[in-house]
């Protein structure tokens, strides 16, 4: 029933939310630190797509910038060098999402912060035309970095028979622990707000929404003062819910427009944005600054000193846990938030990559075992996308797979609120992600 | 005295009618049915296991009558019921040598990556950050191939890994089919000596990682008479056309990688 009360703020049916969602930990520390690895692997598939090709080889040196690995394909993105230094190695590497070895470039810094002359140049924004932007987006290889890092330059350029009317900036950061939208948007709302006004521009709409969490008001004022005089775009208060970030729910809540799950919010006229991407992009045009950084926050019990800070994409996570001060018994550490975060197998190997928001470092993780569903519903009543996640679990443990396509599976997002409210503590989301694999290895057989 | 007379004759009338009727009919509507159909149907050993690709025996009975098989085509019942197939089609066919499922992987000592609490499955723990085991071309363990199994052929041993029961194998597949890492090969029953371990890693990382790993040392390259093993991405493959079973690879692998069935099989049945 919860879900069915009237709320303050506009949003969604379904979701969950926490009662501590752990955003307090680092939400209010304001200074930063920025790390300079001293060796950093970047991945040639860091983002949805095909991966990038490697262009330079073991020996060669690289600048700050430079770039190393070229798109390949319409849905590919670059990736350049976060440090200067050598090329050690290039070579399969174990991905911290994924899991499977992929090719990676690995530069050893030399410790001289050497910039390639393209980057740094200031150029100027306000005669930039849509194709100029996209362009400039497309090589300095911005990806989304809310978590999906779908390319960037691939959603600026949207079918022509699709109207865009509205760009949808996603500051809602619904998932517990993180706060490293939060920051940006607190230190950089000019920056940000200007990212959102190049990508209006770029699409030729007029209109936009911002989506805030109810939980970051002072954002909420930053923004409404900056954008005191400019009506186009408009700021949405959203109630403090789990999946409230994501597109289907952000887009109910903002515009009331829905959508199929299997639709993209082309469909409804709509692009959404987060807003480290909306940096991301600012800096891209305005300085020429390929993505090379972004800011990660690093949390949980496990660790002293839990903080935001601005990480070179790459950097070894031991490094960064070195200044977050880990204590000793640490038994789980999550790549992104407790909700559709990856845990790390090889915490020595693991780098972080452009869709690391997040690292998570837990103590006291209970073992615990999974029980038969006992058909409390709760899952039912909490998946944001109305399907039956008791059903589709119990499907996944027996394999069936047209049963599993006629319960929809194919629409579940795994956004992880059924398996966090389940009683029974079923692994529902990996049954499920499971019966997809099955589908799709039927699929390739056929 | 008079009820049940006329009950009994009107009954027998009705029977009569109805007899008739049926007999009529089944003799005009008949479905004609290839008899070989049925007669093949009957020595193939009723499993419905789908290894030949046809949705069950009968499937199969049915293919094969109409072309769209080989009588070879049931790799269960393998050369005795290939025999009766073809002599019911009244074709030859030339004999196979019987086919085994192979386990390629002896992990050894090899500790898990992280701690594993999803679902009892290998294909379901191989997705959660490329599988919990310590090494990534390595046997999880779960006992997907077991499960697979329609012949109670394979059972989980105590060290960890699937063994095969050789006089049960009939060599469907069905366990290297299921198996996410690829570890099961379908081998000819006279090849003897296989390389167990599937690991690509370099030398120096297999071996940390498991005891029992191939380090691409090249000396089974170098012994062997037939040129019949080569090492490619840092592990030995055998190349079962050339490859005689004579065993010399074994002695000189430094880490028992590489091992002759012939030898365990003299105290056990299953490998």
């Amino acid at each position: 029933m919860y879900a069915l009360m009237k709320s303050k703020f506009n949003t969604f049916i379904g979701g969950i939310h926490p009662k501590e969602d752990g955003k307090i930990l680092t939400s209010e520390i304001k200074e930063i630190c920025a790390p300079i690895p001293k060796k950093v692997s970047l991945f040639m598939n860091q983002h949805i797509g095909a991966p990038a090709i490697p262009i330079v080889k073991k020996g060669d040196h690289v600048k700050v910038g430079q770039l190393i690995g070229e798109a390949h394909g319409f849905i590919s993105s670059n990736v350049h060098a976060s440090v200067s230094g050598k090329v050690v190695d290039v070579l399969p590497y174990p991905h911290p999402v994924t899991g499977i070895k992929s090719q990676a470039v690995v530069i050893e810094n030399s410790g001289e912060e050497e910039w390639a002359e393209t980057t740094n140049v200031v150029q100027n924004i306000e005669n930039v035309t849509p194709e100029e932007i996209k362009q400039r987006v497309f090589s300095a290889g911005i990806v989304g970095l809310g978590g999906a890092t779908f390319p960037t330059h691939v959603k600026l350029a949207p079918p022509k028979d699709k109207s865009i009317d509205t760009i949808v900036m996603n500051g809602a950061e619904c998932e517990p622990y993180l706060t490293c939208d939060h920051y940006v948007m607190r230190n950089n709302a000019n920056e940000v707000l200007e990212g959102l006004r190049l990508v209006m521009k770029c699409i030729g709409c007029k209109k936009a929404h911002i989506g805030i969490e109810a939980n970051k008001q002072d954002v909420y004022h930053i923004f409404k003062n900056s954008l005191a005089e400019d009506h186009s775009i408009k700021i949405g208060l959203l109630e403090v819910k789990y999946p409230q970030g994501a597109e289907h729910q952000l887009i109910k809540a903002l515009l009331n427009r829905e959508f199929k799950p299997t639709q993209l919010p082309m469909e409804v006229g709509v692009v959404v944005i987060n807003v480290a991407t909306a940096l991301a992009i600012y800096n891209a045009v305005k300085f020429n600054r390929p993505l090379i950084e972004r800011v990660v926050t690093i949390t949980g019990n496990g660790v002293n000193k839990p903080q935001n800070m601005l990480v070179r994409i790459g950097t070894p996570v031991r490094d960064l846990l070195e200044i977050a001060e880990p204590s000793d018994d640490i038994n789980k550490i999550i790549f992104g938030g407790p909700m559709m975060g990856i845990a790390q197998g090889n915490i020595d190997a693991a780098v972080t990559v452009k869709g690391t928001g997040g690292i998570l470092v837990l103590k006291n993780q209970p073992q615990y075992n999974s029980h038969a569903c006992i058909r409390c519903g709760r899952c039912v009543s909490s998946c944001p996308y109305g399907l039956n996640p008791s059903e589709l679990s119990i499907i996944g443990e027996s394999k069936d797979i047209s049963l599993a396509l006629e319960n929809h599976v194919l629409e579940c997002k795994e956004c992880g609120c059924c398996s966090y409210i389940c009683p029974a503590k079923r692994p529902i989301v990996h049954h499920i992600k499971f019966t997809k694999t099955l589908i799709a290895k039927q699929k390739a057989k056929k | 005295m008079e009820i049940i007379l006329s009950a009994t004759i009107t009954l027998g009338i009705l029977g009569m009618v109805f007899g008739i009727g049926l007999a009529i009919a089944s003799d005009k509507f008949a479905v004609k049915v290839d008899p070989r159909i049925e007669s093949i149907n009957e020595v193939l050993p009723g499993a419905n296991c789908g290894a030949c690709g046809q949705p069950g025996c009968a499937g199969f009975a049915q293919a094969v009558v109409e072309g769209k098989a080989s009588v070879t085509g049931c790799t269960v019942g393998q050369a005795a019921v290939a025999e009766l197939v073809a002599n019911i089609m009244g074709v030859e066919f030339e004999n196979k040598e019987r086919v085994l499922s192979v386990v390629m992987c002896h992990a050894k000592n090899v500790t898990n990556k992280f701690i594993y609490n999803g679902m009892k499955d290998c294909r379901a723990a191989n997705i959660i950050s490329g599988g919990y085991f310590g090494c990534d071309y390595g046997c999880l363990g779960l006992g997907t191939c077991v499960e697979a199994c329609k012949f109670e052929a394979m059972y989980m041993g105590k060290d960890g890994l699937p063994k095969v029961i050789r006089e049960r194998c009939t060599g469907c597949g069905k366990c290297a089919e299921v198996c996410p890492r690829n570890i099961i090969s379908i081998l000819p029953e006279s090849k003897m000596v296989h390389v167990r371990c599937k690991s690509l890693d370099k030398g120096a990382v297999a071996r940390k990682i498991c005891q029992d790993s191939c380090i691409a040392c090249k000396r089974c390259e170098k012994e062997c008479p037939y040129d019949a093993i080569h090492v490619q991405n840092n592990l030995a493959v055998i190349d079962y056309q050339k490859c005689t079973s004579c065993g010399k690879c074994v002695e000189v692998c430094p880490n028992h990688t590489i091992i002759n069935y012939a030898r365990e099989l003299s105290s056990t049945s299953a490998v």
